[in-house]
């Protein structure tokens, strides 16, 4: 039993050098890969089988699949070069009690790993885990590889637990170690968990495919499948192991897929597929900057600052200047930057146009950004020095660099921007994941207000009022949370609120209070489940990738009709948070502290930032609640994207969306909203975010 | 169908206009929608420009006494451009687009405001005038961004050879007797033919010249005498 123990150790350990060893960032160019198939669960496939392709970096595919006994939604993600993680959210079966009659809504959660790419004689080789967290619906586990002859992609795999139904014998992997021979039952508990781990465990069967590409535009596929679907049996009739199908790439975004299954079942699937890297118009459509001028040597003298045409330049590329002095050899400006969403390239515009119009004794600026009454970063440039930067852009340098991120001290300035600020417009809420209705919307108006009483004291509020809304249907309106219901009684919110209530009404104070040091206090109806008081304060050193905030609030919970009135249950809730972000692939947030329902623990979040804005993430938080107690799901996290929207409009505008998929809502782990707002309100202002978008300096 | 006649509802509430007095309040679903719409009618329109060589005239050209360039993309679309005022590094012309292109020498250097624009570039071309008929090889640099606004360096080696004939243009109904270069560029991934004719002057007068993936090539004329 031992020796068996050391060598499943063993193995374990050469397993997990090898995912180390494919898992590092290496860099990989997307331009190498050309089209991949994906298949009807997200990542490449054949139809419901995988190859052995991986998808461009960073790639993200939404997945619609429909047949007579399934409804599947899936985001696909190319997390890594190497790596591709996938959910899908599927309602399978007919004749059941769930909304459109399924017999389950069922969530799941797939990646694959890419081990090995094809090369001229040799196969691309992949491995995969299906449905590893969760209710385990489609576990199974495969070792695929690829090879394309022409136009021809054959597929070979070995499949293991679901995919090890038909033809199956014993696993080829025992001769590593006896512990792949049995499959170990699973119990997944409250589900939302690795459960206990049988990967590659059990019987094996071979499954084959093959995906015929006619042009760029259509492809035919085929495939022999080792999964027997004994889980659909019930409602489904499985005549055959081969499936077909023939998918079209309708443009650059979407493809749309018809399938024959099992024998019996006809499907469609639709993809839609985009890339941060990939924006609809490469490089965005905008007004020139101003081009420098010709300074130092042969340059001919210029002695005066005209003042008046910077500030037009300013006005047209609509930034905001609170402040603009020439003194010594140094011009200070503070600005609020309304248009443009990349730091770096309003950056680039204000350097290029005091650079223009400045005099040859003005050899430096210093540009502080303000946003939302919150002076959020400053960078000194070298005026001189940028001269020939502007048509001879160069990658960053750490040496010396031409423009530098610096803790500017704090400006007492009054803004230059009005004090009252309103907005009315409609609002959007949605729900997720709810197995009698599993996408609820509403939609209604809401009427927004801002007064400036002092620079950074405001009052501000917004009310909503419900119009067209399909919240209040929902039947499930007791959580039956055994921990105080601080946010499993959303229901209750949604049906009480109806008649018009406070989304918001705080007063709130933002300031920086020493270079690198910000700090925000705030009182009043913080968010719509709870009103009370409390601050942060956030230490980030404009060159540090580290930032470490601390936060603590008192708060009540408000009634359900979200006006004035208060519920008894109060609480205290703080965190310590530590952020890094060194303009690379990842950056990492933990905070550490007590949350809502008086329960301790700690948040962890990665995201992958992208050049173009865009920022795709998730968290996990792990508290001292036990996870049979926290219910369904076992513990909170989700996944979220957010999206730039001059992305998509190729114009500068600062908007973004974000959509956080969150499986389950309940009670163990929820946090205050509002508690930590300052490092999301300096974060896109910092070096990083510069750095990261260093390319768009000029443009 | 319940839910079919939610969503059309749906819609029709985005379709409200949302106000506001403040950009930090441009959040809402409205404006979001409000800005796809514009990118959407931007798109549909692209195709649809005023050609400059209805609206400008030899005599207009003549009277304005400034130099102009004209500037034409595969897809038709063109314009002219004039000198951007003050020294700069190259020669920037503005156009009335707001988009800019900076030449040296006649040689596309950058270009802003075009969308996939050339960022920049450098190149070790000899002076025009030592130029002839035996192959000269330099390298070129050409800069563009990535879609993920990062720099991307394009690295090109080049030969430039003078046609040994002089021949004559006609630009807008003047001729010019010039010299034809005919410049290749190549790497691994491209292929890059440029052509400029060059008058006594060393104006480029005419050239067909690389600008990016996207755009492809542009063709420049110098309209003023």
């Amino acid at each position: 039993m031992l020796i068996v123990q050391k060598k499943k150790s063993k193995f374990l350990v050469l397993l997990a050098c090898t995912l180390i060893a494919c898992l590092s960032p290496i860099y990989v160019p997307a331009t190498e890969i050309k089209k991949v198939a994906s298949g009807n669960f997200g990542l490449p496939g054949v139809l419901d089988l995988p190859t052995a392709k991986r998808l461009p970096d960073a790639e993200l595919i939404l997945t619609l699949q429909n047949h007579e006994h399934i409804l599947a939604t899936g985001v696909t993600f190319q997390a890594l070069p190497r790596l591709g993680v996938s959910f899908r959210y599927a309602g399978l079966g007919s004749g059941g009690n769930f909304a459109q009659g399924r017999l389950i809504w069922d969530r799941s959660f797939d990646a694959h790993l890419s081990i090995l790419d094809e090369k001229k004689y040799l196969p691309a080789i992949s491995i995969g885990l299906r449905d590893f967290i969760g209710t385990g619906w489609y576990s199974s586990e495969y070792i695929v590889g690829t090879k394309s002859i022409g136009n021809l992609e054959l597929t070979t795999g070995l499949g293991f637990g679901r995919l090890a139904g038909r033809n199956s014998f014993s696993n080829p992997l025992g001769a590593f170690s006896s512990g792949f021979d049995q499959r170990g039952q699973v119990d997944f508990g409250s589900g939302g968990t690795l459960g206990k781990i049988n990967w590659f465990q059990g019987d094996a069967a071979v499954f084959y495919g093959m995906n015929y590409y006619f042009g760029e535009k259509i492809i035919v596929s085929a495939e022999y499948s080792s999964d027997i679907m004994a889980q659909e049996t019930s409602y489904l009739n499985v005549n055959s192991p081969w499936n077909i199908g023939i998918s079209y790439q309708l443009n650059d975004y979407i493809s749309l897929s018809t399938q024959y299954l099992y024998g019996s079942q006809f499907s469609v699937t639709t993809q839609v597929s985009i890339n941060p890297g990939r924006p609809p118009m490469l490089g965005g459509k905008e007004l020139a900057p101003v081009p420098m001028r010709l300074r130092g040597e042969n340059a001919l003298p210029v002695n005066k600052n005209y003042k008046d045409l910077i500030e037009k330049v300013f006005e047209a590329d609509r930034f905001e200047v609170h402040y603009l002095k020439f003194e010594e050899n140094t011009v200070n400006i503070v600005v609020t930057n309304t248009k443009f969403r990349s730091t770096a390239q309003a950056l680039g515009r204000i350097s290029s146009t005091l650079q223009r119009f400045s005099s040859d004794k003005i050899k430096f600026a210093n540009i502080s950004f303000y946003s939302q009454d919150l002076q959020v970063a400053n960078y000194r440039i070298d005026l001189e020095k940028v001269t020939f930067e502007q048509l001879e852009p160069a990658a960053p340098i750490n040496k010396d660099p031409s423009i530098v991120a610096i803790d500017g001290e704090v400006l007492n300035i009054t803004k230059n921007s009005p004090r009252f600020t309103w907005g009315v417009g409609p609002y959007l809420e949605h729900r997720i994941f709810n197995p009698d209705k599993p996408f609820s919307l509403e939609t209604g108006i809401e009427a927004a207000a801002g007064y400036l009483i002092t620079p950074g004291l405001k009052i501000s509020g917004a009310v909503r009022k419900s119009i067209l809304t399909n919240l209040t249907d929902n039947q499930r309106l007791d959580s039956g949370s055994q921990l105080p219901q601080v946010s499993s009684s959303w229901p209750l919110y949604d049906l009480a609120g109806q008649s018009g209530h406070i989304h918001k009404l705080a007063l709130s104070y933002v300031k920086k209070l020493a270079p690198a040091l910000y700090g925000r206090s705030h009182a009043g109806l913080l968010e719509p489940f709870f009103a009370g008081f409390g601050g942060e304060v956030l230490y980030k050193p404009a060159q540090s990738p580290i930032g470490i905030g601390v936060d603590i609030h008192h708060v009540r919970q408000r009634d359900y009709d979200m006006r004035f009135d208060l519920l008894d249950y109060q609480t205290t809730v703080g965190h310590v948070s530590l952020y890094y972000d060194a303009g690379g692939m990842f950056d990492i947030e933990v905070n550490a502290g007590r949350y809502l329902a008086g329960d301790w623990g700690a948040t962890a979040t990665i995201s992958r930032k992208f050049g173009s804005g865009w920022e795709i993430g998730g968290y996990a938080t792990l508290t001292d609640v036990p996870f049979d107690t926290f219910g369904e799901g076992s513990f909170d996290k989700a996944l979220y994207v957010s999206l730039p929207i001059d992305w998509i409009v190729s114009s500068p505008v600062q908007s973004r969306r974000r959509l956080t998929i969150r499986p389950i809502t309940r009670d163990g782990g929820a946090s205050l909203s509002s508690a930590r707002q300052l490092y999301r309100q300096i974060e896109w202002s910092q070096n990083a975010s510069f750095q990261r978008e260093f390319g768009r300096l000029w443009k | 169908m319940e839910m079919k006649t939610f969503l059309i509802n749906f819609a029709l509430i985005l379709i409200l206009t949302s106000c506001t007095n403040t950009p930090e309040r441009e959040t809402g679903e409205i404006k979001t929608l409000q800005l796809l719409k514009q990118a959407f009618d931007q798109r549909n329109h692209s195709e649809i420009f005023v050609d400059s060589r209805i609206l400008l005239s030899r005599e207009k050209i003549d009277a304005a006494n400034i130099p102009v360039l004209f500037v034409k993309l595969k897809s038709g679309q063109n314009g002219t451009l004039t000198p951007y005022p003050g020294q700069g590094i190259g020669q920037t012309w503005l156009g009335a687009d707001g988009a800019t292109i900076t030449t040296e020498r006649g040689i596309l250097k950058a270009s802003r405001g075009m969308g996939d624009d050339l960022m920049g570039s450098s190149s070790s071309m000899p002076p025009w005038a030592k130029i002839n008929e035996n192959l000269i090889r330099y390298e070129r640099k050409l800069i563009y961004m990535t879609g993920n606004n990062k720099i991307l360096k394009r690295s090109l080696e080049c030969k430039i050879q003078r046609n040994s004939l002089k021949k004559v243009i006609e630009i807008w109904d003047v001729k010019f007797s010039v010299r034809k270069f005919d410049e290749n560029c190549t790497n691994k991934q491209i292929k890059i033919k440029n052509t400029y004719f060059v008058d006594d002057r060393e104006i480029v007068r005419r050239s067909s010249q690389f600008h990016s993936d996207t755009l492809g090539y542009i063709l420049t004329e110098r309209l003023d005498r």
